[in-house]
């Protein structure tokens, strides 16, 4: 009698709970975007470190990254600017005001996380996956 | 059901295996987590999260395990993770329990159709502790031998034994009160 319960149990959460369980396309997409989402956020990540061995303005940067083919920032320059508040405050770049303007270069630390992204790149033979391991 | 292999990843190719990971295993994994977690919009984004977590661990996949036990240990750390900032955050424990109700209670219609015995197995399923309840999910459910259920958890052959004979006495306690 109770063997048969134990026997029931796939069924009974399959008529149970599992039936209002749909992985639906909507969900796949939502991991699509994610990932790309990450991915654009990793290159432009990548190219704004390396760019920033000597130090430059913002302006500056968005021309720099669109002439490296970096698309992301095209039609969202904001990006750039929340990209950047973010690798400070991880203290990867220094930045510094002069005449009202705002400049950044890499921070010692910055230089560090260059050359382990790099190096994985090589190695790996394909883009590292996340710039700032959380 | 046919084993997805992984060789050499790029973007594209990584993309592509994601996508198929997720139309075989999403839907098991969906139900896997929501074992876990109890809670249908948790579930629903852990399952995503994992899956997002899984595209950037491809690379560290080394053929040992089926691509699907792969998945699923990491979707196993990524639920029990969750269970532990969620227990250490103090976080309501009385709505968890609630929730098996909650969500039984959102279609009408499949109330109506559903035996009262498969709710009161489910109820007793969900309402054990995870360590009783995740052997009995996958014993049951995905019908996994004690063999594999102990390389699944990492945990020894004789300890999922004993789990599995303690979580049935725990069942059978609660299915005989009824």
């Amino acid at each position: 009698m109770m063997e048969d319960k134990f026997t029931r149990i796939k069924t009974a959460l399959y008529n149970t709970s599992f039936k209002q369980l749909n992985f639906s396309e909507q969900m796949k997409n939502r991991v699509k975007q994610q990932i790309e989402l990450e991915e654009n956020a990793a290159d432009l990540n990548l190219a704004i470190l390396q760019l920033l061995v000597n130090e430059k303005t913002g302006y500056e940067l968005v021309h720099l990254l669109q002439a490296r083919g970096i698309n992301v920032i095209k039609d969202n320059e904001g990006m750039l600017y929340t990209n950047l508040h973010v690798l400070e405050k991880e203290r990867l770049l220094v930045s510094n005001w002069s005449q009202g303007i705002k400049s950044y270069r890499l921070s010692d630390k910055g230089k560090r996380v260059l050359n382990r992204l790099e190096k994985e790149q090589t190695d790996k033979g394909h883009p590292f996956k996340k710039l700032i391991e959380g | 059901m046919e084993e997805l292999e992984v060789g050499f990843i790029d973007f594209a190719e990584k993309t592509e295996i994601i996508d198929s990971m997720m139309n075989q295993y999403g839907q098991e994994l969906f139900q896997l987590v929501f074992s876990y977690v109890k809670n249908i919009p948790v579930a629903e984004d852990l399952t995503q999260d994992i899956f997002v977590k899984c595209y950037h661990s491809l690379h560290t996949y080394k053929g040992k395990a089926t691509l699907r036990t792969w998945l699923w240990r990491i979707a196993i750390n990524h639920c029990k993770d969750y269970l532990k900032s969620w227990y250490n955050n103090k976080v309501m424990l009385t709505e968890n329990t609630n929730d098996m109700e909650h969500h039984q209670v959102q279609n009408v219609e499949q109330i109506v159709i559903q035996s009262d015995e498969d709710n009161q197995i489910t109820a007793s399923v969900m309402n054990l502790p995870v360590k009783y309840r995740e052997v009995i999910y996958f014993y049951y459910y995905e019908e996994l031998t004690i063999k594999d259920l102990a390389e699944l958890l990492g945990i020894n052959h004789n300890t999922v034994k004993t789990r599995l004979k303690r979580a049935k006495e725990l069942l059978k306690k609660e299915l005989e009160e009824l």
